[in-house]
């Protein structure tokens, strides 16, 4: 695979950059819906990209033709698309340097699902359906399991060769229960860079029993009343969602510059580096070296090597993820923030796993500490302020918290506050810290990256928004 | 070049020893994205990809496999991944491929906009056009943002039952982002454009419209929480109407929102709602005459004067349910809830029900009648992060993200800031209280069609605190 991408470069022999992925993908999807296999489905995907740098302008073209026509009528089209575009360039592209790598990464793997027959996948998945059924009352028990098996080939004229071994398997658990009056839904995700030892040890069973319970549990709780500027706690599942929202997102340098500006929005922090925007317990990152996470990798797709990064450090505002070229923009180096979804899409600045630092309460600590408030476990659903100022999510459930105890479960909990606002309130945070399991999805075309965001349980002031 | 026809044709001869039926579904998606941020073009990138989707059925199971391997090799590897599915996969009920019937041809190909694809220089002179109408517009205007992509998919769908469905197609679609600056103020203003056929492209429209509407919101007050009357241009009314729509769909009701679920013939809505689907009227981008299982795409209303009427359905769900089809299996990314990940045709997902191109019935009243008959209003330009946050009880958030204005005993008084819409999304179809005139719409997260502007009669509002 190497051959062919030098093979381009030679090629384009002359051009100021030139980078070539050369991309394959094997995938396994399954739904099982009440113990019948709704879909199952396989593909085989193999193809390449061509990026590169001609008089100052960009130019990008994706093929499946692997060719050696195929190839060359790919880096013609690239070449063409950069110099149409220099004919009225107003600014050229400027890259920061990074060190040269050439690498192969594998990584390690327990329970391998590539070395499964299908029949054997597709049982496993009928006995995980089956064990969120134990309990009568869940009415719908929802099984979606995906195995991705890339294979990445990253070379450059700069003289960069890297390989690039990625297998993802990610497994959803969703119960729908039927209570007194209303349907109500709990899921649990897994996912991560291995096996299926991500799924809970290779064992979801007994995390499946107890969703269909706390699914039915949630099913007759009275919903969540409106509580105006109250404790809020946050499980590591809830923090996932709000550290990709309000802390990874606003975080990305392509948004800093405006370079999102035209949808997905800019960053209300943007120009505030080295300023405080919460409190001491406000510390983040983003680390694509954890292994056996889901943003899991250890160079990026401008083959930079990858390294953790420091957001936010007890309040104040550190660095931002860069690609190299904003990495330029902001003249510092290049922190391997770059990734694409496969090689048909040009590289975009993105998550990896952005997580909250840890403190040291226990989680029942925070909760034994809270005179009135509310627990928020799990999360629906997103709406964010494009600025990433104002920020409402949904929770799967929660509960009331009245002098330090747990005493009533919610449904219906919707939460909202202000992001430096609530910041500024965080005072308690534990030990807990959990990489989640989500999808991104971001850029035109749009791309879906697989981020392990995630933190551990949280306390700050916040806004219940009930009904 | 890749004849996907004789590719086709093999895999159908191919496919013969493996299964009792069998069903090849072909596509090459070319996509150029030219895109704009920071007042200039920052990449101009493009997408080459052809693959095929392969459905058996054996015995009494179904299996499905793709592939961008189209040698015989790679094409029986699919077959036999499609067949030891087919195994294990019971379909549970009675089910076969589509037959084939005759659809009346569609306009939906156009010459010169597949030319575009290599006409570079032509594509950069449109989007400069935008961005010089944005910025001839006003001195006020600060940046521009936004995208042009230009499309096209041949796609080929053989079956043992018969059917061979060869259709070419092509769209264009784009939108800019134009950010207007007063003091420390500024708000943004887009419009976005879409059809099949580049003559219907009017760039300096797109961009002196959006440039107007960023300009308009200037002054931006902020607004007390309280229930308003609410006027939604057509992009903001697709926004909230598609959100509706999406839970028409079998599959949606069945995993993630069962609002609408065994509520066929209720008033759902006012009796201003009436809301259909089709995919092959002529003009829309991702039109077609057949859908990709090769069925005539049918205009179908999923909403008549407010009553749900039906839900769309591809052959599997329908089959399974015992209804008639109604043409609407398409390929999407997701195997529950559609969606795409770039403007083209998924050749690596079975088909699935999806809500493609809906069209808004229009009414009678103009913007300017909405406008007169405010005592206490607010028109919406563009809604953002539109979701429904609570799916069992249909609890829906939105930011009124741009081209916000107040609206005072039938008059606009000047700018409002962006605040968020909370509230019921069944609440909202109930409270529609006049349709204006459609138009043609479309953006990368929304399906294509035509929306008409709706004044929604109460709607809880409520405010933020800006940066």
């Amino acid at each position: 695979m190497f051959e062919l991408g030098e093979k381009v470069i030679e090629y384009l022999g002359g051009t100021d950059y030139v980078d070539v992925r050369l991309e394959s993908y094997d995938n396994t999807s399954i739904l099982v819906i009440n113990e019948n296999i709704q879909r199952c489905v396989t593909y085989h995907k193999k193809g390449a990209a061509v990026r590169l740098i001609k008089d100052g302008a960009w130019g990008f073209q994706s093929t499946t033709d692997l060719t050696n026509k195929g190839l060359e009528k790919a880096a013609d089209s690239a070449l063409s698309m950069a110099k149409a575009e220099s004919t009225r360039l107003k600014e050229r592209v400027k890259m920061a340097p990074t060190k040269i790598c050439e690498d192969s990464v594998i990584p390690e793997v327990k329970i391998d699902f590539r070395e499964m027959s299908l029949e054997d996948k597709i049982n496993l998945n009928l006995e995980w359906n089956k064990a969120m059924k134990s309990d009568p009352r869940v009415r719908r028990a929802i099984t979606q399991y995906n195995t991705i098996d890339a294979d990445k080939y990253f070379v450059s004229s700069e003289g960069a060769k890297l390989r690039f071994k990625r297998p993802t398997p990610y497994l959803r658990l969703t119960a729908f229960a039927r209570g007194n009056a209303a349907i109500q839904s709990y899921s649990e995700n897994f996912g991560g860079t291995g096996g299926h030892e991500i799924f809970a040890g290779g064992d979801p069973i007994p995390v499946a029993e107890k969703l269909g319970v706390t699914a039915a549990e949630v099913a007759d709780a009275r919903p969540a009343p409106p509580m105006r500027d109250t404790h809020v706690v946050f499980d590591p599942n809830f923090m996932s969602l709000l550290t990709h929202e309000i802390v990874g997102h606003p975080s990305e340098g392509d948004r800093i510059v405006g370079r999102e500006a035209a949808w997905a929005g800019t960053a209300w922090w943007k120009g505030m580096e080295g300023q405080k925007v919460g409190s001491e317990y406000f510390t983040a990152y983003d680390d694509p070296t954890v292994p056996g996470t889901y943003g899991y990798y250890l160079y990026d797709d401008e083959g930079v090597p990858a390294r953790r990064k420091v957001l936010v450090k007890e309040g104040i505002i550190q660095e931002r993820m860069h690609s190299r070229e904003t990495a330029a923009m902001f003249d510092v180096e290049p922190n391997s923030g770059m990734r694409s979804n496969t090689y048909e899409y040009f590289p975009i600045i993105r998550m990896s796993n952005s997580f909250w630092g840890t403190g040291d309460w226990k989680p029942e600590e925070i909760i034994e500490d809270t005179k009135e408030g509310v627990l928020l476990t799990g999360s629906r659903s997103p709406s964010i302020d494009d600025a990433r100022y104002q920020w409402a999510i949904s929770a799967q459930a929660g509960w009331l918290i009245k002098d330090g105890e747990l005493v009533e479960r919610l449904k219906n909990c919707l939460v909202t506050a202000t992001s430096p606002v609530f910041f500024n309130s965080i005072d308690a945070l534990s030990n807990d810290l959990k990489h989640g399991t989500s999808s991104c999805g971001k850029g035109d075309p749009m791309q879906i990256a697989a981020v392990g965001n995630g933190g551990p349980t949280m306390r700050g002031v916040a806004t219940i928004v009930g009904g | 070049m890749i004849d996907i026809h004789e590719r086709s044709e093999k895999a159908m001869t191919l496919s013969h020893k493996h299964s009792d039926k069998a069903e090849i579904f072909t596509v090459t998606n070319e996509l150029l994205s030219i895109r704009i941020a920071n007042n200039r073009i920052i990449e101009s990138k493009a997408i080459g990809d052809t693959g095929v989707g392969i459905r058996l059925i054996r015995g009494d199971g179904m299996g499905f496999s793709s592939t961008t391997n189209l040698t015989d090799e790679g094409l029986q590897r699919a077959i036999d991944d499609a067949a030891t599915m087919a195994k294990y996969r019971k379909i549970g009920f009675k089910y076969d491929f589509p037959y084939p019937k005759k659809a009346k041809p569609a306009d939906i190909y156009d010459k010169p906009t597949a030319d575009l694809l290599t006409d570079l220089d032509l594509v950069t002179e449109h989007a400069h056009t935008m961005m010089d109408a944005s910025m001839g517009t006003s001195k006020k205007i600060a940046e521009n943002s936004g995208i042009i992509n230009i499309l096209k998919i041949n796609k080929q769908i053989l079956s043992t039952n018969g059917v061979d469905v060869s259709e070419k197609s092509t769209g264009w679609s784009a939108f800019l982002t134009s950010t207007a600056e007063e003091g420390p103020e500024q708000r943004e203003g887009m419009v976005t454009g879409s059809t099949v056929k580049v003559r219907d492209f009017d760039p300096a429209k797109i961009g002196r419209e959006s440039a107007e509407m960023a300009v308009q919101s200037l002054g931006g007050k902020k607004i007390d929480e309280k229930d308003y009357e609410l006027i939604l241009l057509p992009s903001a009314a697709q926004c909230v109407v598609t959100e509706l729509m999406g839970c028409t769909s079998p599959a949606t009701m069945e995993s993630s929102v069962p609002l609408l679920q065994d509520r066929l013939g209720e008033q759902i809505g006012s009796e201003k709602l009436t809301v259909s689907i089709n995919p092959r009227r002529s003009g829309f981008a991702m039109a077609g005459a057949y859908d990709d299982e090769g069925v005539p795409a049918q205009e179908l209303t999923l909403f008549d004067k407010g009553v749900f009427m039906a839900s769309p359905y591809d052959s599997w769900y329908a089959q399974r349910e015992e209804v008639e089809g109604t043409g609407h299996g398409f390929r999407a990314m997701s195997m529950t809830s559609g969606g795409t990940v770039y403007h083209g045709k998924m050749y690596h997902s079975e088909p699935a029900t999806r809500a493609a191109c809906l069209e808004m019935q229009g009414g009678e009243e103009t913007v300017d009648e909405m406008i007169s008959s405010t005592k206490n209003g607010i028109i919406v330009g563009v809604v953002w992060y539109s979701r429904i946050m609570l799916p069992t009880r249909g609890d829906y958030m939105a930011i009124m993200r741009m081209g916000t204005m107040k609206v005072e005993n039938g008059e606009i008084v000047g700018g409002v800031q962006k605040f968020r819409l909370v509230d019921n999304i069944l609440d909202i179809a109930k409270n529609i209280e006049m349709v204006g005139k459609p138009e043609s719409l479309s953006h990368w997260h929304l399906p294509y069609g035509r929306m008409a502007p709706i004044k929604i009669s109460k709607a809880r509002c409520m405010p933020y605190h800006e940066v």
